[in-house]
Order: C-alpha cells, then sequence, then structure tokens
C-alpha cells in the first residue's frame, strides 16, 4: 500500500502548525467512512488486513497532527530536524522546572485534589504559550529556536504526566 | 478470501439476498438475541415469549451418567437444589486465573478445578468446564433461537463485551463464540452499542455519556455523535462491580439480621442470594421489603429498609461516580459539556444510583429504551450494517483501547507502548536491547494496566524471544510491535532487527485458549458431531474459492483496465479460470492452495484499489473527482 503521503497531504491540509482542528477531524472522519475495517467485514482476511493497516496509519496521523507536540515535532521532522537525545537548556528554563516540581510534590502532599487540578490548569497555559511561541518561530523559519520550544514542551508533557499520575494516586483510581 | 468488495452508494440489496444477522448481548445475569426486521430492531424471544435468558448453565448428569446441559430458566430453577452445578455469573470469570478469584463469592460457591495457570477450571457433574465452554453454551442457545427465528443459520453476530473488559476477557469471549460455531462479525463494546441504539432512535448529536452497570461489570463511556459517526472519546469502569455487588452487599445486611452466627447450606446460601435480589428489585419501588426463610425447621424472617440498603451501597455507587469523573477528566472535558446521559444495565433501576448520576452530571438521566435490552438492539444495528445488508449505511463507529499496553522492563515496571483511550485500530513499535554481553534470549511479559508496578497490573502473555546473536550488551536491537485490531484484540510481535532480524514471535493471551484446544472442544461438541467433517471442509473450501474468484471478477471489471497493465491483468483472469476449474474438483489441499496462491497473487491490485479508497474518500462522493493514479 502507498503510504508515501505525509501527514498533511494523506489530509490534503497545508503544512503549518496551525491548524484547523474541525477541518482535521472532519476529514479524518470522512476516511475512516471509506476505509475503517467495518467496511470490510466478511469479506476475507486480504481485506480486512489491508483495511486495518490504512485505518491504523489514519489514526497514526491524526494522532499526529491533533496533539501539539507530536505535529510540532512532526513539522520538524519534515525539515528534518531531529530531536537530540539529550538536548541542553537554558539554566533559567531549567530553575523553572525544579521550581514547579516542588510545588507538584507541595500539591501532592496537600492531599487536595483541588491543588492538583489548579496546578494543572497552569501547566495547561504554561505550554499553551510555548506552543504558540513554537508556531510563530516555525512559521518565520527560525528552526533552532522552535526546536528548543519542543524541548520544553517536552518538559511541560511529562510534568503534565507526573500530576496526572499524582491525581490518580490521591483519588484512589 | 474475497477481494475488496466496494459498494457504491445508491445500490440496494436484493431482499432475497439479505442476510441473517444478530446481535448478542452476553450478559452476568441475562443474555439476548436482537435482529433488524423489516427494518424494526427487536430482540428474538423463546417459544414461551421471553426475551431475557438467564445466563445460567446447569451440567448434570443423567441415570446413566451421561451429560446433561441446560441453559437458562430451566438451569436457573436448579440452582437452590444444585447450586454446585449450576455456573451462574461466568462471564465474570471469562479470562480470569485462580489467583485473581481467591476470596470472591464465586470461589465460595463453586469448585475449582486446582490449575497451576491459565483460566479457571469449573468442576461439576458433567466433568470439568471452563467459562469459555459456559458461555458458549449460552451463545448456542440464543444463536439457535436466532435461526428458529430469522429462518435460517446466522450468517453473522455482533458480540457485545464491557467497555472495561481486559484483552484476555476479550479473547476469551471470541474463544466462546468460535466454540459455539458463530461467525463473529465484530467485538462491539457495550455502551458502544447503547448509543447506537439511542443515537439512531432519536437522532440527537453531541456529546453523551453512556453509565452501564450491568449485573457483573460497570462501564462508562464519553462519545461525541455526530452525523452517524460514534466517536468514543474515553471510556472506564470496572470490569468486576455491578448489581451482584448489590445483592452480596443486601444479603449480607439480611444474614446480620437473622441469626449472625447460624452456618448456612449452600442450598440455603443460593436461596438467601436470590431473596436478597428480589428486595433488591422491591425497594426500587418500595420503601420497605419483607423477607423469609424457610428449610425444615428452620423459619428466618425480617424487613429491610431503603435506607439501609442504600447505606450499604454507597460506597459501591460512590465509585462508579469517581470512574465517571475520571472519564471525564481523561476526555479533558467538565460534566456541563455533557448534551445526555444515558443509563444501561437492569441495576440502574436503583434509585440511589439515577440519584447520584442526576446530581453529577447535574441533568436527568434518559432511559426510555429498556436498560436491559438496549445493548442487544445496538448490537443488532451495527450487525445489520456488517453483514451488509445497509450499503447506503453512514454510522461508523470509532472505538478506543480501554486499559493501558505495555512490556514489563528492568526493576518490576512497566512501560507503556498505547495508553487507554487510544483510537483503535492501533500499532506501536519500542525497541529494546540487551543488558548482558552475549545474551541470546529475552523475555517479553506483555502487561495491560495503568499501574506502574508489574505486580498492579494484569499479566497477558509472557514469551521468550530467542536465537538473538552473541553481541556485547546494548549492541542488539529487539523490536516489538503491539497491534490492537477493530476488535481490541491485542497481538504481540517481537525480531531482533540490529542483524536482519531472525527471531519473530506472535503471541495470543496466556488465558486464550490455544488453536488446538479450541479444535478439540470443537470435535467433541454435539454441534459438530454429527456432520460429516470432510464434506464441509470441501464445501467451505469452495465457497472460499467461488467467493475470491467471483469478487475478483467483479474489482477488475471495474478497475483492472485503470489499475493494472494488460499483462498482469491477463495473468490474474488466467489464474481465476483455473481456480475455477479446480474448484469443480474435489482436492480439498489443491483448492485451497490454489485459493491462496491467487489470494497472494492479487494482494498488490487489492492494496492499489484501497489506495484508490483513500483517495477517494478526501476527492468527493463523485468518482469524476477521482485523483490521477500513481504506481506504488
Amino acid at each position: 500500500m502507498n503510504f508515501s503521503q505525509n501527514f498533511f497531504e494523506l489530509f490534503q491540509l497545508t503544512p503549518h502548525f496551525d491548524v484547523d482542528e474541525a477541518e482535521l477531524s472532519e476529514r479524518f472522519q470522512r476516511l475512516q467512512r471509506r476505509i475503517h475495517p467495518d467496511r470490510f467485514v466478511g469479506q476475507g482476511p486480504q481485506a480486512e488486513r489491508l483495511a486495518t493497516q490504512w485505518a491504523t496509519h489514519i489514526n497514526e496521523a491524526f494522532a499526529t497532527l491533533s496533539d501539539r507536540l507530536r505535529r510540532a515535532i512532526y513539522l520538524l521532522s519534515m525539515r528534518a530536524i531531529d530531536l537530540e537525545e539529550n538536548p541542553s537548556l537554558s539554566g533559567e528554563f531549567l530553575m523553572e522546572q525544579i521550581t514547579l516540581r516542588e510545588s507538584l510534590d507541595a500539591a501532592e502532599k496537600s492531599g487536595d485534589p483541588q491543588v492538583i487540578e489548579d496546578f494543572i490548569a497552569e501547566i495547561e497555559g504554561d505550554s499553551e504559550q510555548v506552543a504558540k511561541a513554537f508556531g510563530e518561530l516555525f512559521e518565520s523559519k527560525a528552526y533552532d529556536e522552535a526546536l528548543q520550544r519542543v524541548y520544553q514542551l517536552q518538559f511541560l508533557k511529562k510534568l503534565m504526566q507526573s500530576a496526572r499520575a499524582a491525581e490518580d494516586r490521591l483519588l484512589g483510581y | 478470501m474475497a477481494l475488496i468488495q466496494i459498494t457504491e452508494p445508491g445500490q440496494a440489496v436484493d431482499p432475497h439476498q439479505r442476510k441473517r444477522a444478530a446481535g448478542i448481548d452476553l450478559g452476568t445475569t441475562n443474555s439476548l438475541i436482537a435482529s433488524v426486521r423489516e427494518g424494526q430492531t427487536e430482540t428474538l424471544q423463546d417459544a414461551v415469549g421471553n426475551s431475557l435468558l438467564p445466563s445460567v448453565v446447569h451440567y448434570g448428569a443423567d441415570k446413566n451418567g451421561a451429560s446433561e446441559i441446560t441453559v437458562g430458566a430451566a438451569a436457573l430453577a436448579k440452582a437452590t437444589t444444585d447450586p454446585m452445578n449450576t455456573i451462574a455469573s461466568a462471564k465474570r470469570l471469562l479470562g480470569r486465573g485462580l489467583a485473581e478469584l481467591a476470596g470472591t463469592e464465586a470461589a465460595e460457591q463453586y469448585a475449582f478445578v486446582p490449575v497451576q495457570e491459565g483460566m479457571v477450571q469449573l468442576q461439576t457433574a458433567a466433568g470439568s468446564t471452563s467459562p469459555v465452554q459456559v458461555s458458549a453454551e449460552i451463545l448456542k442457545t440464543l444463536a439457535q433461537r436466532g435461526s428458529e427465528t430469522l429462518g435460517g443459520e446466522l450468517d453473522g453476530v455482533v458480540i457485545t463485551v464491557p467497555a472495561y473488559f481486559d484483552d484476555a476477557q476479550r479473547q476469551a469471549t471470541r474463544d466462546a463464540a468460535e466454540l459455539a460455531g458463530l461467525q463473529v462479525l465484530r467485538l462491539l463494546n457495550e455502551p458502544t452499542a447503547a448509543a447506537v441504539a439511542y443515537g439512531l432512535d432519536s437522532g440527537d448529536e453531541g456529546l453523551t455519556v453512556i453509565y452501564d452497570l450491568g449485573g457483573g461489570t460497570f462501564d462508562v463511556s464519553l462519545l461525541r455523535l455526530s452525523r452517524g459517526v460514534f466517536e468514543v472519546l474515553a471510556t472506564g469502569g470496572n470490569a468486576s462491580l455491578g448489581g451482584d455487588d448489590f445483592d452480596h452487599r443486601l444479603m449480607t445486611l439480611m444474614r446480620a439480621k437473622l441469626t449472625p452466627d447460624l452456618v448456612l447450606s449452600p442450598s440455603l446460601n443460593r436461596r438467601l442470594l436470590m431473596q436478597a435480589r428480589f428486595c433488591k428489585e422491591t425497594l426500587s419501588t418500595e420503601a420497605t421489603v419483607n423477607f423469609e426463610l424457610t428449610e425444615g425447621d428452620l423459619h428466618l424472617s425480617g424487613s429491610i429498609s431503603r435506607a439501609e440498603f442504600e447505606d450499604a451501597i454507597a460506597d459501591l455507587v460512590d465509585e462508579t461516580i469517581r470512574a465517571a469523573r475520571r472519564v471525564m477528566r481523561d476526555a479533558g472535558l467538565g460534566e456541563e459539556a455533557v448534551d445526555q446521559v444515558v443509563l444501561v444495565g437492569g441495576a440502574t433501576r436503583v434509585p440511589l444510583v439515577r440519584a447520584k448520576v442526576e446530581s453529577y452530571f447535574g441533568k436527568a438521566p434518559l432511559t426510555h429504551i429498556d436498560p436491559d435490552r438496549v445493548v442487544a438492539l445496538g448490537a443488532a444495528m451495527q450487525a445489520d450494517v456488517l453483514v451488509g445488508n445497509k450499503p447506503d449505511a453512514e454510522m461508523l463507529l470509532l472505538d478506543v483501547l480501554p486499559l493501558s499496553l505495555g512490556l514489563e522492563t528492568m526493576g518490576g515496571l512497566v512501560e507503556k507502548l498505547i495508553a487507554r483511550n487510544t483510537p483503535i485500530p492501533v500499532q506501536r513499535a519500542q525497541e529494546f536491547t540487551t543488558f548482558k554481553d552475549g545474551q541470546s534470549a529475552m523475555l517479553i511479559h506483555v502487561m495491560q494496566g495503568e499501574r506502574e508496578q508489574v505486580a498492579d497490573c494484569r499479566s497477558l502473555a509472557r514469551f521468550e524471544l530467542k536465537g538473538i546473536p552473541a553481541m556485547v550488551a546494548g549492541a542488539a536491537k529487539i523490536r516489538v510491535v503491539f497491534q490492537v485490531d477493530a476488535d481490541g484484540l491485542l497481538s504481540v510481535s517481537a525480531s531482533e532487527t540490529g542483524t536482519g532480524g531472525t527471531a519473530a514471535v506472535v503471541v495470543k493471551p496466556s488465558y486464550g485458549l490455544s488453536d488446538q484446544e479450541i479444535t478439540q472442544m470443537l470435535k467433541s461438541s454435539f454441534a459438530h458431531a454429527q456432520e460429516d467433517a470432510e464434506a464441509r471442509m470441501l464445501l467451505e473450501a469452495r465457497l472460499d474459492a467461488e467467493q475470491l474468484t467471483e469478487a475478483l471478477r467483479s474489482a477488475l471489471a471495474q478497475d483492472g483496465e485503470a489499475l493494472l497493465s494488460d499483462e498482469v491483468r491477463l495473468g490474474l483472469f488466467q489464474e481465476i479460470d483455473q481456480l475455477a476449474q479446480i474448484a469443480g474438483g474435489s482436492d480439498v489441499a489443491l483448492i485451497k492452495a490454489e485459493t491462496e496462491k491467487l489470494s497472494q497473487a492479487s494482494d498488490p491490485f487489492a492494496a492499489l484499489r484501497m489506495d484508490q479508497e483513500v483517495r477517494r474518500a478526501l476527492a468527493g462522493h463523485t468518482l469524476d473527482d477521482v485523483l490521477p493514479v500513481e504506481s506504488s
């Protein structure tokens, strides 16, 4: 099968960081309507296998483009810019991260889920800011600086996951 | 092995070609079968007019020691007189091992066969049986009802499972269907089925929460409904929480009210449990209920108020609300965003459940479709579409993985490969490496669950990847691939990729049955014993060959000239003729081999047509808009 198109081509969207989510979702559904394995039930293993492969690919493409961090990484990879495993980050940013980690620990120790909720909302706000900055840098082709924002988004995402896990522990999920 | 059949919009199905399809709700307490007939979706009834089949199977032995299996109401009637041989709520045992069930009511109720690993086995008067076999008996009974009502063998069924079922439980359900000789079109999540029934009935759109509290399982799903698309945004629940637990809580309360020190016989215990169920149902409408039990000289009686009952179950109901809150959080949405809340499952008749759901979501839940039937009805609608009776249907169900999948890594930790609530089908791969010089094998332990520690997650499968070439630590690259299909079923493969990849394994979960076990069970089962196996095999081989040649001919007529060179196209026509000739003979092995050969030869063509479908999807609905064909 031909998976050579990039994800933006697959959805017939122009490769920008700002994606019209409603439009993306609508095109995703139009593709799945045609290609979801449900359309090929009972037509033998060949049809079901091929449809499953395509539907998997479309799900992957949709997941990539609908998540801002994954979309950012994907856009950079289209420009042959790959992430380093151990990037060097500014001391200022790292200090901020340490402070945020400490406030997460404090939030968990408080035993109040609302405190963690507020913390999550704060991180979400920060991530939005960084993502916005990435979008502007990327469009102005400042790829090195855009890459730095991706690293920051990764940090914030990990922090968010830790906050969710702390919330899970607190709520006994 | 058919090629892709693409039905163009507007093409109606000849009424004589309508296929017999049904939806089956294989429940903990009751099971149902439903079907779409003349545009109406309805549950099918037995000879005396009952839709609900109690999910109970009795294993007895006649005077000569031959086993006698009864299913449904007749089996339920034996529950109090012969409790050990009357298996109820087998769904709670599906895909479960002995250790997991230790200390549960089931462990007290039945005689488990002491097995080392795998799924539990139950000792009965008719020999040992497994939850898969018990479920297969229920499925067979329903399928027979279906074929009697619909006038012939079923062409396909959709079977529902709790959304929160893990892989082992899904696999066990699939195995039960195979054992019952059913053609499964799809395993469908129960809340999704309920959403289909409500969505197609009302045409309502927007964010819908399905709160499904059944006899033994609890699911809560959030879906977005728009123009025939049912998109699951998040799902959660508890695969072992349900109305049964309310019964047991009530039973404990009743025992305490009677004589606390009294040791009850197994049969009296079962009767008390049945009384508890009756009291629970009565308390849905009455403020108090009286109960009594007699056995020999023993006369016991007492009364329970609704307040006492609600007090006893409050923490269980709170747990379901907590799960609902987590689902909303996973979807990143607040309760106020929800447009409608739907109640499904018999246990949602309990007033406390309704009150707590209403108070959490801030709106009165919908109950206008019978909560006992709604899942089977939705499944029937999906089955009707999947079997091909509605080529025009705009319906599309997009479901998710309910529980994260991962692998055990160093230090007893779980590394997640696919997070919960990821849309399916999905595939993810991860590379691992060796940690010792010259290491030639690697243990791959597949886990399901949300927690970080291996001990807190479900072990699905454990296998060893052997034949890794000797290298220094960290040099070998082991690629593990997880694929979850549209039924939510997982397959895992692993290979060493650094040196070109030699060893590769594909696994089924440890709790599933092996293909040999299924074949063995099929052979010994009543349904297939009377058939001439060889004649059946020839018939099936011929049908497969015919299906492939016909589909390929029509595909070639449609797209052959556009997508293939003359040489390839004519070559395929030749192979079709050859297979058609061979299929006229009676050499089963040869027919199968030639069918497989033609299937492989036509694979690139099938892939090209699939690519074309993708291009058409966004090119608009008319064929004139098709983009120029690229070769792959």
